[in-house]
């Protein structure tokens, strides 16, 4: 058959197109794409993979020797972790931001009502 | 490399067009789903190539005429997908098995994936969103996609 | 401004096994949760990442590794269960009652009440609580460890730089 021959039959309807055709598919990308990813995910960045090997030997080793009833780490590797740390002190330092931003625009209408207090005292003092 | 949303926006299209053409090789709709998921499968794999691509849905074309093809000597031959009586027959061909074999252990990890593991997994390994895209898309904040992205990952890695 | 700064930098818990321990109940009790997102890290894993060898910190990203030495565990419980919000609230408000932390920061915005706690003494920080509570989602992070305040304050203003940077 010839690829010209089988565009016509591609073309034809006739064949009735499974439901879930694109579902079965698209998943079959993803397996591909999760494979491919999680050996990716095992390569570190710094192609220090006897290193990784040996921190996720540790880390299991260090988990077994833990507090009892200690939970287990969500990390295996220490780079995803050191990746997670780094987000949450963004985080942390966000919000630090946003309250220091807040005060910063409340500072001008403390000192005025500061002064103005102050004014208030002096002038019955005096 | 062809981008994984470019991937699903060229070829993904096709699939409707190339189910015909499988099922009139193969007169079989299993036979015809498996042949297409082995095509798209192979798409994926190789998409460092495909960006050189000018008619996708003709190289498609060839692509799944081979692999039908294939199907039906192996079939003639008395011998099953799910069975590798032999690794010898070559280099691809023992490749190719274990690929399957790897393929078939990772979906089914993915069928212990809950809903948003498996989104974030997708979102993340196929189309290639950043955090922030994900983010914006999901409406879940980064430290939640994350944790989901990396307990996805685990569960796969433990099929590899 | 700086003042508060170095406040809001004592960001580590005690070692105490009374604080370790409330922090760990919480995580415990909630990881499993419907709708919950958790992450612990152990001390094992802190002593991993700072044994990683000297990374490219890239623009736009901050250097961690002076403060890992430091670290000794990190609990995160990130709710989007509107169930149990109250719940996880209502435990950290009594955690940090029962141990020694001290309010640092509270932060109240578009029906988003933020609250930060630290417990440590003048040179060493020894504990952090940051508790972000709305109806639909509620946010616990708990981090242990002894760390110097000083380094802690350039780390956390770092932070802000390199994301200011980066945006």
């Amino acid at each position: 058959m010839s690829p010209e021959e089988l565009d016509r039959i591609a073309g034809a309807s006739g064949a009735e197109i499974p439901a879930d055709l694109g579902e079965r598919l698209g998943n079959a990308v993803l397996a591909a794409a999760a494979a491919e990813d999680g050996r990716s995910a095992r390569r570190t960045r710094f192609g220090y993979a006897a290193g990784a090997v040996t921190a996720v030997a540790l880390a299991s080793l260090a988990i077994v020797l833990s507090l009892p009833h200690a939970p287990k780490d969500t990390f295996d590797d220490p780079l995803l972790a050191y990746a997670e740390l780094e987000k949450t002190f963004s985080y942390i330092s966000s919000k630090v931001d946003r309250g220091l931003d807040i005060a910063a625009v409340a500072e001008p209408a403390i000192e005025k009502t500061t002064g103005a207090i102050n004014n208030t005292i002096n002038k019955k003092s005096k | 490399m062809m981008d994984g949303r470019k991937f699903i926006a060229d070829y993904m299209p096709l699939r409707e067009a190339l189910y015909r053409i499988a099922y009139h090789i193969l007169e079989s709709e299993a036979d015809a789903e498996d042949a297409l998921q082995d095509l798209y499968v192979k798409l994926w794999n190789s998409r460092d190539a495909l960006d050189g691509i000018g008619n996708p849905k003709g190289y498609c074309i060839v692509l799944l005429k081979n692999i039908c093809i294939d199907r039906l000597r192996r079939k003639e031959n008395g011998r099953s997908e799910s069975l590798p009586e032999t690794l010898a027959s070559g280099d691809d061909s023992s490749a190719g098995i274990e690929g399957k074999e790897t393929l078939s252990r990772v979906l089914r990890a993915m069928d212990g994936l809950s809903a948003s593991q498996r989104e974030v997994l997708r979102m993340k390994a196929v189309e290639g969103l950043s955090y922030e895209e994900m983010a914006e898309r999901t409406g879940m904040n980064n430290l939640t996609l994350r944790v989901l992205l990396s307990q996805a990952r685990k569960k796969i890695r433990k099929e590899l | 401004m700086k003042k508060i700064i170095a406040i809001a930098a004592a960001m580590l818990l005690t070692l105490t096994a009374f604080a370790q321990k409330d922090g760990q109940k919480i995580y415990n009790k909630y990881s499993d949760a419907k709708g919950v997102s958790a992450v612990y890290m152990s001390p094992s894993m802190f002593r991993l990442m700072g044994s990683l060898p000297e990374m490219t910190v890239g623009e736009g990203e901050v250097n961690l590794t002076p403060i890992i030495s430091s670290l000794s565990g990190l609990y995160i419980i990130d709710s989007e269960n509107p169930d149990i919000n109250a719940d996880i609230k209502r435990d950290v408000e009594h955690f940090v009652k029962s141990g020694k932390y001290e309010m640092l920061m509270e932060v109240k915005e578009d029906g988003e009440v933020v609250h930060m706690f630290t417990t440590g003494t003048e040179e060493i920080v020894t504990g952090f609580v940051l508790l972000t509570y709305e109806a639909e989602s509620c946010t616990f992070i708990c981090l242990d460890g002894q760390m110097p305040r000083e380094q802690l304050e350039i780390m956390i203003s770092d932070s802000q730089k390199k994301k200011e940077v980066s945006n």
